[in-house]
């Protein structure tokens, strides 16, 4: 088990005893399918077995029905949408994601506004924490790359949330995977999210002040659309199709 | 206003005392909003705690590294630090400052701390690890010795990604009086020397890290102004061919080599740095930084001087180009730790005079002076930041180094060799070193040369007050109408030292938020400064009254340079009158009996005394400097 997944210290509730007086099914998941697999059986079990084995054994797939081995991930869905169609759902896909822009195209400034504009949108406040876009920087180098949530056709992040369509939501209009109800992400701060998260540095946050995580949403309520790239002097940034 | 109820500010300094290894801090709101901030709150701090007497490399010196209320959020170019203290540059020692550039001033605010105090001297090298409220004192082991570059890749490597550090390298450990501290993509606290204070403290670097946030007042008002001054964004494509970024001269006419732009700080909102990729340097490979920006193009040639708004330019070929060469001579200066600027507008323009004329020769130098040979760069930059042989004298400074070899034989020499403007010979002195230790810097004279009159009047009674040049945050900005009206009548009008003022206070706001030299101030938007400062820290405050915190600092730092330095007015016009009878290049000299008159205006406005050049009672007072007032009077020192 990943050590952010041990129970809390006393006064937060731990995870399998959540689960238990919830009484929810929880999804398990594989990275990057189109589908959603709604894991039947042990729940938290079953749920580790597949996170743990697909993100971090990328050669091997397992079923989380039967616990047939695929080598690709393409073989796990066929197998999954044929043998337990059952547990099939269909994800509407989101708009598309924050995207850099080939540096052949425009090379990204490092300013780190995109950053800043888009905790400042959100929070009313900045820094590291806040932030759901992510300019690594190097000290020397003067190539910067801008990490991004994918708003994945297949989201782990979403598929993991204990409290999936009430703190991790898809929007109906946009299709970003986003969080809503930050108070009841609070009561549980779980971090799961960030740990499915396929990506390093994972696409979502954890707002160590307030104990929240924080996500890209696409700036979903915003007139103006995502305020990263409306900022971007550089214009190193687009709302990218997925394709 | 209480802690709790910050905008902008985090609340705390830090103060870490590298002799008795004791951290503390120091609660930020002894000094703010009254000091606004950063050097407004660093001038304070060394009034409070730099006493008579105090050199540059005392242990009990300052080093002072402070960031803004504006750091680390979206107010454009916020993430830029200042860093002050006794500066080993000045000639003589004195309190002295630079600003630098890059992500540094953003991460110690994310790590909880609005400035560092640095005092004492560690008894072996080492670095300060700050992160999240936390502050280590670390051995520097392998470090000591390493570039600058190096070091902070090494901290990367050790303290992971989203670091920022500020750091020093052999010249700084060397106690050169021209080291610089730097950090990402190169910037530099340049001016002053304070590697040399850093290295005498047996500091190598500051590494920050954090996920603090700050909290802003009014984020969309920050935004709707952000974009209000900011250009329409546009690509910024990588181009092969192009002519290189130049400071008034176009050194190269098309690169063959990718160039494209980056930002020099942190929420830059015009990206003018020039930054190369992939281009070979002459004599070794390796190279990785590869950007430019300000007096770096001369690191590629030195052609002639000047050039801006039409000027015809002075031409004054001292080397040739070359950008191999000079791509491979920045990145050594940046690794060594040395002063870019000391080295280009001032060292080397004046070795390659003084050996033209014969006043120096191989022997003293040990070995040609010929910045045109590839091989040269290295040998004297390695020279100058181990002060080896002839480099010891250098690391000194050039104005010391002058100084000590005799100024009449090695700084009033005339150049015989080209320099003219308009097919006119305009003779120059050898020495290009203008004021305080420090070479000439839009004045005119020097590099700048075409700065029309009146134009350097202006920067001349900046210079005068100062205690090191006086382009360290301004580039002296005006309307159109007010250089109209100064040109009337310079030396005798009211506009002219109004002008100068106007930009002093903006300068001293700029330093305290914090905004970057090149986009502000804005006459056009004049206000900007207090608009910023309002939707941050939630304190409103009119243009007129941010304009007199501007003018509270100004005084501030000059009651300290007053008491500690005994600075007067005939100090201060005999320090710069040399520089000012060399005629510009329109072969006009300063006039002094006119001179002396528009001292006297300046004075008046400022509400100083026209004799002594010292603040009125009356004048601190209205600063709410009363306690100042108090204590230069308790000296004799109050007119």
């Amino acid at each position: 088990m990943d050590k952010k997944k041990v129970p809390k210290e006393s006064g937060e509730i731990s995870r399998r005893k959540f689960l238990k007086d919830a009484g929810l099914i929880v999804g398990g998941a594989a990275i990057g399918s189109t589908v959603l697999l709604a894991a039947c059986g042990e729940g938290e079990v079953t749920t580790e077995t597949v996170t743990t084995t697909v993100t971090e054994t990328a050669s091997k797939f397992i079923c989380p029905y039967d616990d047939q081995e695929f080598t690709s991930l393409s073989a796990l869905q066929s197998h999954v949408e044929s043998a337990h169609p059952a547990e099939v759902v269909e994800v509407p896909k989101a708009m598309g994601y924050i995207a850099q822009v080939s540096i052949d195209e425009s090379v990204c400034a490092g300013c780190g506004t995109c950053e800043l504009v888009c905790a400042a949108v959100h929070e009313g406040s900045v820094g590291p924490s806040l932030r759901r876009i992510w300019l690594e920087k190097e000290p020397v180098e003067l190539i910067h790359h801008l990490a991004t949530c994918q708003q994945c056709d297949y989201p782990e992040c979403y598929f993991i949330c204990p409290l999936k369509d009430e703190v991790l939501c898809i929007d109906s209009v946009t299709g970003a995977r986003y969080i809503n109800n930050p108070d009841k992400c609070l009561g549980v701060g779980c971090k799961f999210c960030i740990d499915a998260c396929p990506f390093d540095p994972p696409r979502i946050n954890f707002d160590s002040e307030n104990n929240v995580v924080v996500k890209c949403d696409l700036c979903k309520d915003r007139a103006d659309g995502p305020a990263c790239i409306e900022f971007c002097n550089a214009i190193a940034l687009t709302l990218q199709e997925r394709r | 206003m209480t802690v709790s109820e910050l905008y902008g500010w985090t609340g705390k300094i830090l103060r870490v005392d590298l002799s008795s290894g004791i951290i503390s801090t120091v609660d930020t709101e002894k000094y703010v909003p009254k000091f606004v901030g950063c050097m407004g709150v660093a001038y304070r701090i060394a009034w409070e705690e730099i006493p008579r007497g105090t050199g540059a490399f005392d242990p009990e010196n300052r080093l002072m590294i402070m960031n803004g209320p504006l750091a680390g959020t979206p107010s454009p170019t916020s993430g830029r630090t200042q860093v002050s203290g006794v500066a080993p540059q000045c000639s003589p020692e004195m309190y002295s400052w630079s600003g630098v550039g890059g992500w540094f001033g953003a991460g110690l605010k994310y790590a909880g701390f609005d400035g560092i105090i640095i005092q004492g001297k560690a008894p072996s090298p080492c670095y300060l690890w700050v992160h999240d409220g936390e502050v280590e004192i670390k051995d520097a082991g392998v470090m000591w010795g390493m570039g600058t570059l190096d070091t902070q890749r090494e901290l990367y490597r050790k303290h992971g990604k989203y670091v920022h550090s500020l750091v020093i390298g052999p010249a700084g450990e060397n106690l050169s009086r021209i080291a610089v501290l730097l950090t990402d993509n190169t910037n530099a606290a340049g001016q002053g020397g304070f590697g040399g204070v850093a290295g005498s403290k047996n500091l190598k670097a500051i590494c920050v890290k954090g996920t603090k946030s700050v909290k802003i007042a009014h984020p969309d008002e920050l935004l709707r102004i952000r974009k209000e001054i900011s250009g329409v964004p546009s690509k910024n494509p990588v181009v092969v061919g192009a002519a290189l970024y130049a400071d008034g001269i176009t050194v190269e006419e098309a690169l063959p080599y990718q160039q494209f732009n980056v930002a020099c700080a942190h929420a830059c909102h015009t990206r003018c740095m020039a930054a190369h990729k992939d281009a070979p340097s002459a004599t070794r490979p390796g190279l990785v930084t590869q950007s430019v920006t300000c007096i770096g193009p001369f690191v590629f040639g030195w052609p002639q001087s000047g050039g801006w708004g039409g000027l015809e330019p002075v031409k004054w070929p001292l080397w040739s180009g070359n950008f191999e060469r000079g791509i491979e001579s920045s990145e050594l200066i940046n690794q060594y730790g040395l002063n870019e600027w000391e080295i280009l507008g001032g060292m080397v323009p004046w070795l390659v005079m003084a050996a033209h004329e014969g006043v120096l020769t191989e022997e003293q130098f040990g070995g040609p002076i010929n910045p045109s040979d590839v091989e040269w760069w290295p040998k004297f930059l390695h020279m100058l930041a181990y002060r080896e042989g002839f480099g010891d004298l250098l690391a000194e400074g050039t104005t010391r180094a002058i100084n000590t070899l005799g100024k009449a034989k090695y700084g009033e020499t005339i150049y015989t060799g080209e320099r003219t403007r308009e097919g006119v010979p305009r003779p120059t002195p050898i020495s290009i070193q203008e004021a305080w230790g420090y070479s000439a810097h839009w004045s005119g004279r020097g590099i700048h040369s075409t700065l029309p009159y009146p134009d350097w009047l202006l920067r001349a009674l900046t210079w005068m007050t100062s205690t090191r040049d006086s382009n360290d945050s301004t580039h002296h900005s005006a309307k159109s109408e007010w250089m109209e009206e100064f040109k009337q009548d310079p030396y005798r009008g009211d506009r002219g030292p109004w002008m100068a003022i106007w930009d002093e206070h903006k300068s001293e706001l700029k330093n305290a938020l914090t905004l970057c030299d090149w986009a502000f101030p804005r006459p056009s938007r004049s206000s900007i400064e207090a608009e910023l400062f309002s939707v941050v820290t939630g304190i409103d405050t009119t243009e007129e009254e941010m304009d007199k915190a501007g003018e509270r600092l100004k005084n501030q730092v000059r009651a300290l340079i007053m008491r500690n330095y005994d600075r007067t007015r005939e100090q201060e016009v005999n320090e710069i009158m040399p520089f000012f009878r060399i005629p510009d290049h329109s072969s006009i000299p300063i006039d002094e009996a006119e001179w002396s008159i528009m001292v006297d205006h300046y004075y008046e406005q400022r509400g100083w005394d026209k004799a002594t050049g010292w603040p009125t009672r009356a004048k601190l007072e209205e600063l709410d400097l009363k306690d100042v007032a108090d204590e230069l009077a308790s000296i004799g020192k109050l007119p």
